[in-house]
């Protein structure tokens, strides 16, 4: 209500998404949460003037891998899991052409055969489905040898990135 | 501090596991049986207890309580009770906080975990006894532990030197060092009594040509260790820092993912038998 006093927020809640899972919100008390990103990839969006966003912990670039695992948890994918969070955002009332995203993790090996670089390759997907949907990436922190923490605040559309070597915060808002 | 100064000075571990030594042994053997499973593990009062409570989870759901190990072990089979030692085992060691690596408490058990489930689905064909690759998969990182309560203040300077010269973490132990912590392992688990074909392995999981007959188990685990972090289950500073020797152990790439996703839903329902069950 405008005008109201505003209360400290002591119902603040926290939504942890797990490797291969996604989560969108539009509760304002809401903090969504991943951790140990590594040679995974969290794709972040926030739209402020609905003032919800989601986040997806992509493990594998493409559900061909296994059609029936993919049924059973389409955001393992990320061709699969990234359109399914979009369908969810738009069920919040956001607009595409409103939101801004973050891109985050993707570590990778230090050396060895391609096969292995599976952090590369779920970066490259996510950017492929990023540009087919149109959403602008405003800003990424991938590749390394570290594992990524990230959380979004519903309600501000801040981020928080935290890795070993220090924690950074940033606005999608 | 030498290695062996490392090794024989462990007071802040548990006791030196007696019984998963020997079962190891006496899996190599077609000719065992379920008494002499159930004649050797019922020595250990922690281990028949572990047993009980995992025959009696949500995963095996038997229809009547279990309280009996010949019961567990006549419904369970000899192999599933032979994995459930080693989780048991392992457990003991392996589920403490690294602060000095930034690993949580949990995080390297599941790891391992996540690597024997992997290393089950990998391993080479023929592999004697057929437990072996679960066995190596639990107990890879062992030695870490030793290196935590011995050297964990040189793990800053580890990282840095990782960090700064792109090199693995093995290779930044072994500098600051002398020794890592899979040569670490491997001693510890020659010193508890297990056979070669646990130390060597473990051994040489970096370094797959140096394990010569095990070379192939070897590169099977340095295989399922990047496997078990693509699943998420390496947790830990520059975990990620690794340098994988393509030459010893061949996988088909999609042969290798469809392993890993997997081993994924099969650590999901392993983790499910420490659930209590619903009755």
């Amino acid at each position: 209500m405008s005008g109201s006093p505003s209360l400290p927020n002591f119902f603040t809640q926290k939504a942890v998404v797990g490797v291969g899972d996604l989560a969108v919100s539009n509760n304002t008390t809401v903090t969504i949460s991943t951790y140990a990103l590594g040679s995974c990839v969290a794709l972040v969006v926030y739209d402020s003037v609905v003032q919800a966003g989601g986040l997806i912990h992509i493990m594998l670039p493409d559900s061909g891998l296994s059609l029936e695992k993919a049924q059973k948890q389409p955001a393992m994918f990320a061709d699969t899991g990234i359109p399914l969070m979009f369908r969810n955002l738009m069920g919040l009332r956001v607009e595409r052409k409103r939101l801004k995203a973050f891109v985050a993790g993707g570590a990778s090996i230090i050396s060895g055969a391609d096969m292995f670089k599976i952090g590369e390759r779920n970066i490259a997907a996510v950017k492929k489905m990023v540009n087919i949907l149109g959403i602008p990436v405003i800003r990424a922190d991938i590749g390394g040898v570290n594992n990524r923490t990230v959380h979004l605040n519903i309600a501000t559309g801040e981020v928080e990135l935290k890795k070993p070597t220090g924690i950074s915060k940033f606005s999608l808002a | 501090m030498t290695l062996s100064e490392l090794v024989d000075n462990l007071e802040a571990l548990p006791p030196a596991p007696e019984v998963l030594p020997k079962l190891v042994e006496i899996m190599k053997d077609p000719d065992t049986d379920a008494n002499d499973v159930v004649s050797l593990i019922q020595t250990d009062p922690a281990i028949v207890t572990g047993v009980l409570r995992l025959s009696n989870s949500g995963v095996y759901a038997p229809p009547s309580p279990v309280t009996d190990l010949s019961e567990a072990v006549s419904m369970l089979g000899i192999k599933e009770i032979y994995r459930i030692v080693n989780l048991v085992t392992s457990g003991d060691f392996l589920s403490g906080e690294l602060t000095s690596m930034d690993i949580h408490k949990g995080s390297l058990w599941q790891h391992s975990l996540a690597v024997a489930l992997i290393m089950d689905i990998i391993a080479p064909e023929g592999t004697d006894p057929d437990g072996l690759p679960y066995t190596l998969g639990l107990l890879h990182d062992i030695g870490k532990l030793a290196l935590h309560h011995g050297c964990g203040d040189r793990y800053a300077n580890i990282f840095r030197k990782v960090e700064t010269e792109q090199i693995s973490v093995n290779v930044a132990e072994a500098a600051t060092l002398g020794f890592d912590h899979a040569e670490v392992g491997a001693k510890m688990l020659e010193n508890w009594g297990f056979p070669e074909e646990v130390y060597l392995p473990i051994r040489y999981q970096y370094d797959p040509h140096g394990a010569g007959k095990y070379k192939e188990l070897a590169g099977a685990l340095q295989v399922a260790n990047w496997g078990a972090s693509v699943i998420g289950c390496n947790d830990g500073r520059d975990a990620w820092a690794l340098k994988m020797d393509p030459d010893v152990f061949h996988i088909d790439e999609t042969k290798l993912e469809q392993a890993v996703l997997e081993g994924r839903f099969r650590l999901e329902k392993a983790l499910k038998a420490f659930e209590p069950s619903v009755s």
